[in-house]
């Protein structure tokens, strides 16, 4: 596993144009992301932190229900745990972008190997975030996906 | 090169600091993600804890290398700690877990399991924070299931034991009240039943009596204090939702008066009262019971009867009482991470007495969710500020008030918005009084930060522009976004106060804390002190911080005779004061030959201690006057040090590397020692200074001293002297603030050199180190004092 190494990067308005903080702008159609992480504490930690930035934000600790939810809707954003108990989390990618070709995925994982992260790239993740993350550099990625789909003016 | 070699020590000791280092950094992240700033799963905390137990026991290693196996000892101390990290990892409570009953002082947020919120949160308050809580004891889950069995006699002898300790730390028997609470992984904290006694025996039978009548088969644990009576007693629900107020506490009030010893099984009549969350916490509704004739009201003042002979229209607590009371009710919410339900006493002195502590029975989902959920958060135009990094998620509001180093803890309004220019550790006294901690300069590694998450105080370090809010002005401070906005946000106030919501009441948090306490804590503090060993190391900061100790000894006894098993010296080519050999032991010196320019040292802490010593204006011109009995002094000095190995006597000489420097100054008759590592790591860099001896008679050696201590003590270092040996320290700095404590040791030695000889009398000392302090442009100690010609 890589850690997250601890920096002084914080500074506002540095990381690729993507601050830390709230980005309470107004209101517009809000960007829509799915959470999928068998580990409650992820959910319970992403969903109010991405709720007060402004999105749109429904969270799972099951894959089954995570993909029977994206079989109704599409969201803008997925963020899915690799390693889960019932699914893969390559295989519920798979599905999300047969399903949904545009929608861009992120990969959260505490066992990150230059193998899983290549294999996830090559099915279309947009971003691979080793576990423990910054709240702040999981921002940083939807924000990217929002300028680079236009999703934000 | 091989073992005791000068060489084969450095650089073993350079391996020790490496995995010292790295160790400090992992439990600086653990101690990070307790704070909120990292999101973190099980798996991470299994291989945090793998990676910090694996450098505990390399350093270990190395130091047994370095010493000759002389701390063999250190590997069971390592032992006990990794079982017990094992433990917890694997779902238990730790060492702990095996013991009946624990006094208050041996409880913190990580055993609520074993011992039940009631004790956990009067523990935390009381003793933390400084709030207002009682000692006392826990009968814990294993003292209340042991009770069952065979070890029942046992149980009861350690509660009564338990007992005679506390009576002794109160300062005789009193009565108690003991409270038997739902425990265990899945105990909400609930108590379940109440219970009196005048005695340790008493004591030991009502626990008996709590076991006998069960509790449905949940785990259960006793919280056991003693008994506490005043006017009034009462409950403060933190949190108390109604859709027709704004965020509210709800205060219960009854008169204690009739009954002083079961206050809270007195009937009605009781009074409520709904407080605003916020500062100043204005009343926001009352229900005013009916009240005998002889109710005592605040003031003593009688009301006029009404009907029936009671009394209406007045509450028993006044509102500056209700909003000390909310004051008391949040600094318990923000330790406990959500809401709560307090009990508490109002004494005959007009303070409260917290007495108890439940989880808010209500969740409130239609806070938490909802399409809207969004729509009410604060926009843009309320944003003060952003950035920065979080030491301590959460959030929190108040008015802003600006501190530094002086600023007197009880002077602080409780639930204020604390802000400081830096995050000095001064600061930490304060940190439990406070709704939230803004700084503009700090880090979420440093201490500061360490105490807002043991505090858990919301806290965002590295924030500019913080210290420019005004005084007074309400804001709330959004840690998890590093965002601080005008006014009382109260949406985000909302989610925050939601059962759970706040991060550190999450199981894998609490596992966290559980962790850290045998990863984190310093208990060795003191090397000179004689539980300074192995067997009293505890934690693996324990282990590490004795094999860094030991190391560093042992690489300040380097015979500089032996010099030759390191290479031969370059010396400095430079005006230097005296001559300095300087060995390269690793990226200490560039370019090559037999002396060396200052421009050719790349050892970032050597380059800054010669910076100092070269410079011309702290330098004393001309011989030192001596005195017939500094000769006498000085000749019997000269032939000890005549029989010493030639190389020895005025042999200078340095360790250089990158980030390290050992400097042995032999100048005349004085020793003296700057062993230093200058990284871009803060938490990982120190100064040592040693001094002794000198050429003059002994009173004025001991001035000279004197003169090093009050230097090195206005220089920050925690120094000490006996006779004429100083010793000082400096931990924790930052590079550039290392450096410049370098280039004023290299002064300092190029100005006390022969400087004895000149110390005829007190006053000297004093005016000598004033003069080198303005020489260096640094504000002498006592700045008030006419300047000496």
């Amino acid at each position: 596993m890589i850690p997250d190494t601890p920096d002084t990067s914080d500074t506002p308005g540095t990381l690729d144009g993507a601050a830390p903080g709230p980005d309470p702008s107004p209101r517009r159609r809000r960007t829509s992301i799915l959470v999928l992480d068998d580990e409650p504490i992820v959910c319970k930690r992403l969903k109010p932190f991405f709720q007060k930035a402004g999105y749109e934000v429904e969270a799972f600790t099951r894959p089954a229900e995570a993909l029977a939810r994206v079989e109704e809707r599409r969201f803008d954003v997925v963020i899915t745990d690799l390693k889960m108990q019932g699914l893969d989390g390559l295989a519920f990618l798979g599905k999300v972008k047969a399903l949904y070709p545009d929608t861009d995925v992120i990969v959260i994982t505490g066992f990150a190997t230059l193998e899983t992260a290549r294999e996830s790239f090559r099915k279309g993740v947009f971003d691979f975030v080793a576990k423990p993350f910054k709240l702040t550099k999981i921002l940083d990625g939807v924000r990217r996906i929002e300028k680079e789909r236009g999703l934000v003016p | 090169m091989g073992p005791g070699s000068a060489r084969f020590l450095f650089r073993t000791f350079k391996r020790i600091l490496a995995a010292n280092t790295a160790a400090l950094e992992g439990m600086a992240r653990m101690d990070r993600a307790l704070g909120g700033e990292y999101v973190f799963d099980t798996a991470y905390l299994e291989s945090a804890v793998r990676e910090v137990c694996r450098l505990t026991h390399l350093s270990a290693y190395h130091l047994n290398g370095m010493a000759d196996e002389a701390y063999v000892g250190l590997y069971d101390a390592y032992l006990t700690v990794k079982d017990a990290l094992e433990d917890i990892l694997a779902g238990g409570m730790g060492p702990l877990a095996a013991r009946r009953v624990l006094p208050f002082a041996e409880i913190g947020w990580e055993l609520e399991p074993l011992v039940g919120l009631a004790s956990v949160g009067l523990a935390v308050l009381g003793r933390g924070m400084g709030l207002p809580a009682p000692d006392g004891l826990a009968v814990t889950v294993t003292g209340m299931a042991d009770l069952a069995g065979e070890h029942r006699e046992e149980v009861l002898g350690d509660v009564e034991a338990g007992v005679t300790a506390l009576y002794a730390r109160l300062g005789g028997p009193r009565p108690l009240e003991l409270t038997l609470v739902a425990a265990g992984t899945d105990g909400a904290g609930k108590i379940l039943a109440t219970a009196f006694a005048d005695s340790a025996l008493a004591a030991g039978q009502a626990v008996a009596g709590f076991a006998r009548n069960g509790a449905g088969g949940g785990a259960v644990a006793v919280c056991l204090r003693p008994l506490l009576t005043g006017v009034l007693a009462g409950t403060l629900q933190t949190l108390a939702h109604d859709p027709t107020l704004p965020p509210a506490m709800l205060a219960v009030a009854r008169s204690m008066a009739a009954s002083p010893a079961a206050p809270l099984a007195l009937p009605d009549p009781a009074d409520r009262c709904w407080f605003s969350r916020l500062a100043p916490h204005a009343p926001l509704r009352t229900r005013l019971a009916v009240k005998p004739l002889d109710s005592v009201l605040p003031g003593g003042r009688p009301l006029t009867p009404s009907r029936g002979h009671s009394l209406r229209g007045s509450g028993f607590i006044t509102p500056q009482q209700g909003a000390a009371l909310a004051e008391l009710g949040l600094a318990a919410e923000r330790a406990l991470g959500g809401p709560c339900l307090l009990s508490w006493v109002l004494a005959a002195d007009g303070g409260f007495r917290l007495t108890g502590l439940e989880p808010a029975e209500t969740a409130y989902p239609e806070w938490s969710e909802g399409p809207d959920a969004a729509d009410s958060m604060p926009d843009a135009a309320d944003l003060l500020l952003s950035g920065g990094q979080i030491a301590c998620g959460g959030v929190g509001a108040g008015p802003v008030v600006l501190l530094d180093d002086d600023t007197p803890a009880d002077a602080v309004p409780l639930g204020c918005v604390g802000v400081a220019r830096a995050a000095s550790p001064a600061l930490s006294r304060i940190v439990p009084r406070l709704g939230a901690l803004l700084a503009e300069v700090g880090t979420p590694a440093s201490h500061l930060a360490t105490v807002a998450r043991e505090n858990r105080v919301p806290a965002i370090f590295g924030l500019a522009g913080a210290a420019a809010l005004a005084v007074g002005t309400m804001v709330t401070v959004d840690a998890e976004q590093t965002a601080v906005y005008r006014g009382v946000v109260e949406s985000l106030l909302r989610q925050a106060a939601m059962q759970g919501a706040s991060p550190g009441s999450e199981p894998e948090y609490l596992v966290l804390r559980r962790l850290l306490r045998h990863i984190r804590p310093l208990n060795l503090v003191d090397p000179a002190a004689r539980d300074f060993d192995p067997a009293h190391c505890r934690t693996c900061h324990d282990i590490l911080h004795f094999a860094h100790e030991k190391a560093v000894g042992l690489l300040l006894a380097i015979d500089v005779s032996g010099r030759r098993s390191l290479g031969a010296p370059r010396r400095l080519r430079e005006d230097s004061p005296f001559e300095l050999g300087i060995v390269d032991v690793g990226g200490g010196l560039a370019g090559a030959g037999d002396t060396v320019g200052l421009s050719e040292v790349t050892s970032l802490p050597l380059k800054a201690f010669l910076e100092g010593l070269l410079r011309r204006d702290v330098q004393r011109p001309g011989p030192a006057h001596l005195g017939l009995g500094d000769v006498m002094a000085g000749m019997a000095r000269t032939s000890r040090a005549l029989a010493a190995a030639p190389e020895a006597a005025g042999a200078n000489l340095a360790l250089a590397a990158g980030d390290y420097a050992n400097i042995t100054l032999r100048l005349g008759y004085h020793f003296s020692v700057v062993d230093a590592v200058v990284s871009d790591r803060p938490e990982h860099n120190f100064i040592y200074f040693r001094f002794a001896g000198g050429f003059a008679d002994g009173d004025r050696r001991a001035r000279r001293a004197a003169l090093l201590l009050t230097v090195l003590e206005r220089l920050g270092f925690r120094a000490t002297r006996q006779g004429d040996l100083v010793v000082g320290k400096r931990k924790l700095l930052e590079t550039g603030e290392a450096l410049a404590v370098l280039r004023f040791l290299g002064a300092l030695a190029a100005y006390t050199r022969q400087l004895d000889v000149e110390l005829a009398d007190e006053d000297d000392v004093a005016r000598f180190a004033r003069q080198f302090l303005k020489l260096c442009g640094l504000v002498p100690p006592n700045a008030a004092t006419p300047e000496d010609a």
